[in-house]
């Protein structure tokens, strides 16, 4: 225990690294994908509705926000807001990356050039291979729990590749 | 899944040889029961054990009159969810097998918790939810044959209700979404148990107002209830930051977590001289099976608690001391957020204190419960109204709730002990050092 960003160092510094990431669900996943594939983050993860979710990683988000370390731009325009999240400029903390996730810059990079919807795809396949599930039991499964999504078979079938790419 | 059917069919006919119980439940008076399945189910000793395991851990301290335990939020959110159904099967026919699995889901979805439910999950890093699915799941549970012997499928379906993943998603959403059975029981049963008021909604109004969305895969709530959703957000914030994030409470918390680490590492350094047995597979860090996990409960580490407090480790007799007789560690909030402990800890040394069990920094995303907050679509559902047939987030309809989300003034903690081993104040240096920056 050193202060009180301790807790917090792997997501701005993921953020240092990204510069931006739109949306809340994006930003969602793309840790979960990193911790997944070894990257240091503390938040747990549980399946949710819309793929592996974080209720810790939410509230950070606000406590960061609250600590002025980050900027969330929230804009207004329909049914549901939208949010973009960068580090914010700070004289009382400098952005230096502590190396934790220097060697995920590509991944970062690659993840966040991806949309939401495709990575919340890639996530919950991520989940249901580490259940144990088949490749035919996943896609069964990803047609129940995403029905409202309607994944078309080229979006399953590119998630999978993309997975295999990345691990 | 015959075998429900003709299960319930038979229970039809022989209604009247069936047991039919009454709980007597504090919220919600009498709640009756005929279901054999459900009442076999409670009858079972994995369910039995929550009645060893208090809802709100260690909020005791703060509010006295917090003692009720799993066994009845289970049984209450079982029953809200048996009236949601009812209220939904006036929209649609939910058929039996569906609604058995739901009630036995809305049952069994806290069975999995260890003891003290969060402060053991974050020690021994267990994760009650992955319990809950490993106790239903396991042949050798009282609760797996049971429903096995209805339909060898239906263990595995009531988990993926708790999963997230059965078929009927507005099962799952009912068991746990933003406004679901779970929450709505234990922000009545807590505020109950507290004896807070401003936890209290209109939960009769909430369940009337349910409806499905065009594709049955969700609910949505009537425009007309749009006060009763506010006042169930609104008890929702109130009890995150009155109860369940209580300074007293959560450095209690920390405490406790304190005493389970330092026992793990003196086990684990073949030094802990006081052993108690049934905790063994907790201390040693090893994969521990379901048995030695269903024998765990409050009482054990309250007893293991107890005897520690004899230890020759003075660390650990210490902790065990501030536990017993209240000696708890000061709570300092926090005015400047970005600071470091080092001085902090310096302080502690210089009087012999080991920071790494006697300094603890809290903050609100540490807390197993959360408020709510407006999502983006696609994070996490909100809650949804519907107004003549148009569905929108409640933050929508209700300026008081667009204010209260996402703006919910964040407090930190840091927790020390007023005094060290000699009764000299160490406090005061802390606090006056950390005014000052």
């Amino acid at each position: 225990m050193g202060d009180t960003l301790e807790d917090y160092v792997s997501i701005i510094e993921l953020l240092n690294i990204a510069g931006e990431i739109e949306g809340r669900k994006k930003l969602q996943k793309i840790v979960y994908i990193l911790k997944n594939l070894g990257a240091n983050f503390v938040e747990d993860f549980y399946f949710h509705y819309f793929g592996p979710y974080s209720d810790t990683l939410t509230v950070e988000l606000e406590e960061l926000k609250s600590m002025n370390i980050i900027e969330e731009e929230k804009e207004e325009n329909g049914s549901y807001p939208k949010y973009k999240y960068r580090l914010k400029p700070n004289d009382n903390y400098t952005y230096e990356n502590h190396g934790n996730l220097e060697k995920y810059r590509a991944l970062i990079e690659k993840l966040n050039n991806q949309k939401a919807r495709f990575l919340e795809l890639v996530a919950t396949i991520m989940y249901f291979k580490q259940e144990g599930y088949s490749r035919d039991k996943i896609i069964s499964k990803v047609k129940i729990v995403k029905s409202d999504k309607n994944y078309t078979n080229e979006e399953i079938e590119s998630a999978f590749e993309f997975l295999r790419d990345i691990q | 899944m015959n075998n429900i059917l003709n299960c319930v069919n038979d229970n039809i006919v022989e209604r009247e040889k069936i047991m039919v119980k009454y709980f007597r439940d504090p919220l919600y008076s009498f709640i009756k029961i005929n279901e054999e399945l459900i009442l076999k189910l409670i009858n079972s000793r994995e369910f039995q054990r929550l009645k060893y395991i208090k809802q709100l851990g260690t909020s005791e301290v703060t509010y006295y009159g917090a003692n009720h335990t799993r066994f009845s939020h289970s049984i209450g959110a079982m029953y809200l969810m048996d009236r949601a159904l009812s209220q939904l099967n006036d929209q649609i026919n939910i058929d039996e097998e569906t609604r058995m699995i739901a009630l036995a889901a809305a049952l069994l979805h806290d069975i999995g918790h260890g003891p003290f439910s969060h402060v053991f999950e974050k020690v021994v890093r267990v994760d009650h939810e992955q319990w809950t699915t490993n106790i239903i799941l396991n042949d050798g549970t009282e609760v797996n044959k049971i429903l096995s012997e209805i339909d060898s499928s239906l263990p595995q379906k009531v988990a993926e209700v708790i999963k997230k993943e059965y078929e009927h998603k507005f099962v799952s959403y009912l068991l746990s979404s933003q406004l679901d059975v779970d929450r709505m029981d234990y922000l009545l049963r807590d505020s109950y148990y507290v004896g807070v008021k401003y936890g209290l909604f209109d939960v009769d109004m909430l369940i009337k107002s349910m409806l499905f969305n065009e594709d049955k895969s969700n609910i949505v709530i009537d425009y007309k209830c749009l006060y009763a959703v506010e006042q169930y957000i609104l008890a929702r914030y109130y009890m995150y930051w009155q109860v369940y994030y209580h300074k007293t409470t959560r450095g209690y918390e920390a405490l406790l977590k304190n005493i389970l680490k330092r026992a793990q590492y003196l086990y684990q350094q073949e030094s802990l001289d006081i052993k108690v047995d049934i905790l063994t597979p907790v201390l040693s860090n090893e994969k521990i099976s379901i048995e030695e996990y269903l024998r765990l409960n409050d009482s054990i580490i309250l007893y293991s608690i107890m005897t520690w407090k004899n230890s020759s480790d003075k660390i650990l007799s210490d902790l065990c001391r501030r536990y017993l007789y209240r000696d708890l560690y000061k709570a300092y909030e926090f005015k400047n957020q970005l600071i470091t402990y080092d001085r902090v800890k310096e302080i502690l040394e210089e009087h012999g204190m080991d920071a790494e069990y006697y300094l603890a920094f809290d903050k609100p995303s540490n807390v197993a419960y959360d408020y709510y907050v407006e999502g983006e679509e696609g994070e996490k559902p909100s809650i949804l109204i519907n107004r003549n047939g148009k569905k929108m987030s409640i933050t929508r309809f209700s300026e008081s709730i667009k204010a209260l989300s996402g703006n919910q003034g964040i407090k930190y903690y840091l927790y020390f002990p007023r005094e060290n081993y000699d009764n000299v104040n160490i406090s005061d240096d802390i606090i006056k050092y950390l005014e000052g920056l």
